[in-house]
């Protein structure tokens, strides 16, 4: 399975990645074009999220990632990654605003200016995903599906060409999922590159462009309507449970 | 307490005294409140017990080369050098074993302090070495405190103050969402030997005073006792350090009153009754977040 034309955001070429002794992709090679919404499909422990943190440079790999057409490293201000939900503590001391304002940091650097610009960009993207009521909040007081939202607030307020999204529909009600699959599709339509590990295959279909379907490797990456047949989701499964499967 | 307070308040060696354990309890509220955050809490226990064996060692080398195995830059220099080498050999326990991390941390803080225990017998059995006195270092002695250790405590506070404020970001973004830190580049290795160097200085300032085998309940106790009223790391920052100045005013106070008292263990306690205290006032859900952060 190939993409079509247009330029590449990801290009992944021959990647292999070990937890110690286990490996956990083996050979993983796929191509996301820039300005598409590509969905990262595939059942639990099959490598999604590795294969992002892979592609964010955060674990040692061999092969070949290129991001945004050179190394991670020389374009991380372009990137946005949003981590799961689990990864973060929710009860530390910090407002909604400052987690929207470390999106508007990550684009100034160590010396950038801060202060009342840095504020007020931390609201607009704030009052993109509805919170900006609840800027002074403790980001522990909020639902998991508002804390999304703050989150999705912090990688707008990065301004990013590539945003990354691990489960940012794990354990949310369906209003957020809708209202952050919106944002996403508009975030599309002016340029951004969108990849979201995701887990509802019914919407994979409905709403992405292209999609990778990983188990253990790449089994197949193109446009969603080509590779989201019942022959690849079967090879991708396997026995595995499948979430949200149209009905063949 | 308010009248031995006005009595030791008359006394210029006293003011000396709790001018340097008060800078020294505001100055671990602040850093311990990055090391609770950070959740390094335990790698600073380690560190502090690893100071002893390296006092003690650098005293030793001291009383051999004809000094008085006590002067302060050797004895500073011998707790910076421990204390780097507990954290170390937790390191070193975590590459080549695959232990947990608290049980690196345990076996590196015990080992250590069990080595700088049997070095201070030995060293108080060689002739004219009595231990050097160094024993008052373990329990802390703050009668024994001078210009040049308020001088100290106020140095270390100040670097606290400006690293945190300077970084103040940076520190925040590593400890409640590492994984966004590292994908913005941000230099995680870094920042983290930051709160480390920042937790090595309060306790070796604080060695004197409080001892180290108690300064790691100094950095932690108050930031426990801030979290439940604190918003953001800033608030969390001011509040520890008033608490922790609180707390080591009042626990020098309560030594002073009686003869031969440590001044560490009084600190320690003072500083657990205001976090009792906090705690039973604090609304319920408020102590879960406080009991997280610990």
């Amino acid at each position: 399975m190939t993409s079509g034309g247009g330029a590449i955001a990801i290009a992944i070429d021959a990647l292999d990645v070990a937890y110690g002794a286990r490996t956990v992709l083996r050979g993983a090679t796929a191509r996301i074009r820039a300005g598409t919404m590509t969905a990262v499909v595939g059942p639990n422990g099959a490598g999604k999220s590795t294969l992002l943190r892979a592609v964010m440079g955060m674990l040692p790999f061999t092969g070949s990632v290129r991001v945004l057409g050179g190394s991670i490293e020389a374009c991380r201000t372009r990137v946005a990654y949003v981590p799961q939900r689990a990864a973060v503590d929710w009860d530390f001391p910090i407002t909604v605003r400052q987690v929207a304002e470390m999106g508007v940091h990550a684009r100034l650097g160590w010396f950038g200016l801060r202060g009342r610009r840095t504020r007020r960009e931390a609201i607009e993207a704030l009052e993109d995903v509805g919170l900006a009521d609840l800027a002074g909040r403790p980001i522990g007081e909020l639902s998991g599906g508002q804390q999304q939202r703050a989150f999705m607030a912090r990688a707008l307020a990065q301004r990013a060409d590539l945003v990354l999204l691990d489960e940012p529909f794990a354990s949310i009600d369906a209003t957020t999922e809708r209202d952050l699959l919106a944002l996403l599709s508009g975030l599309r339509d002016r340029g951004t590159t969108v990849v979201v590990v995701h887990h509802d295959l019914g919407t994979v279909r409905e709403r992405f462009d292209d999609a990778v379907l990983v188990r253990g490797t790449v089994i197949a990456h193109g446009a969603a309507r080509d590779v989201m047949t019942d022959e690849w989701i079967a090879r991708t499964y396997g026995d595995a449970p499948r979430t949200g499967a149209a009905p063949s | 307490m308010i009248a031995a307070l006005a009595g030791l308040l008359a006394d210029p060696h006293a003011r000396t005294v709790l001018a340097t354990t008060a800078t020294l309890g505001a100055s671990c509220g602040l850093a311990g409140t990055l090391l609770v955050l950070r959740r390094r809490a335990l790698l600073g226990d380690a560190a502090g017990h690893a100071t002893l064996p390296g006092i003690v060692g650098a005293g030793a080398l001291s009383l051999s080369l004809g000094g008085t195995g006590r002067e302060p830059w050797v004895l500073v220099t011998g707790a910076a050098l421990g204390a780097l080498a507990g954290i170390a050999v937790v390191h070193a326990i975590r590459r080549a074993t695959r232990l947990p991390a608290d049980a690196a941390m345990a076996i590196a803080l015990g080992s250590l302090f069990g080595l700088g225990t049997a070095m201070l017998s030995a060293l108080q059995q060689v002739e004219g070495g009595h231990g050097a006195g160094l024993e008052s270092l373990v329990t802390g002695d703050a009668a024994t405190l001078v210009r040049a250790d308020l001088h100290a405590a106020a140095a270390v506070a100040a670097a606290c103050i400006l690293l945190a404020t300077a970084l103040r970001d940076d520190l925040r973004a590593l400890a409640f969402d590492e994984d966004f830190s590292r994908s913005v580049g941000r230099p995680a290795g870094w920042l983290d030997a930051l709160v480390s160097a920042l937790a090595i200085a309060n306790i070796v300032a604080g060695m004197r005073a409080v001892g180290l085998v108690l300064s790691v309940a100094l950095l932690v106790i108050p930031a426990a006792a801030a979290r439940p009223w604190c918003r953001t790391m800033g608030g969390m920052m001011s509040l520890a350090a008033v608490i922790g100045a609180a707390g080591a005013v009042a626990g020098t106070v309560a030594s002073a009153a009686i003869d031969d008292a440590p001044t560490g263990p009084f600190v320690v306690l003072a500083c657990g009754a205001l976090l009792a205290a906090s705690l039973a006032i604090a609304p319920r859900a408020r102590v879960t977040a406080a009991g997280a952060a610990a």
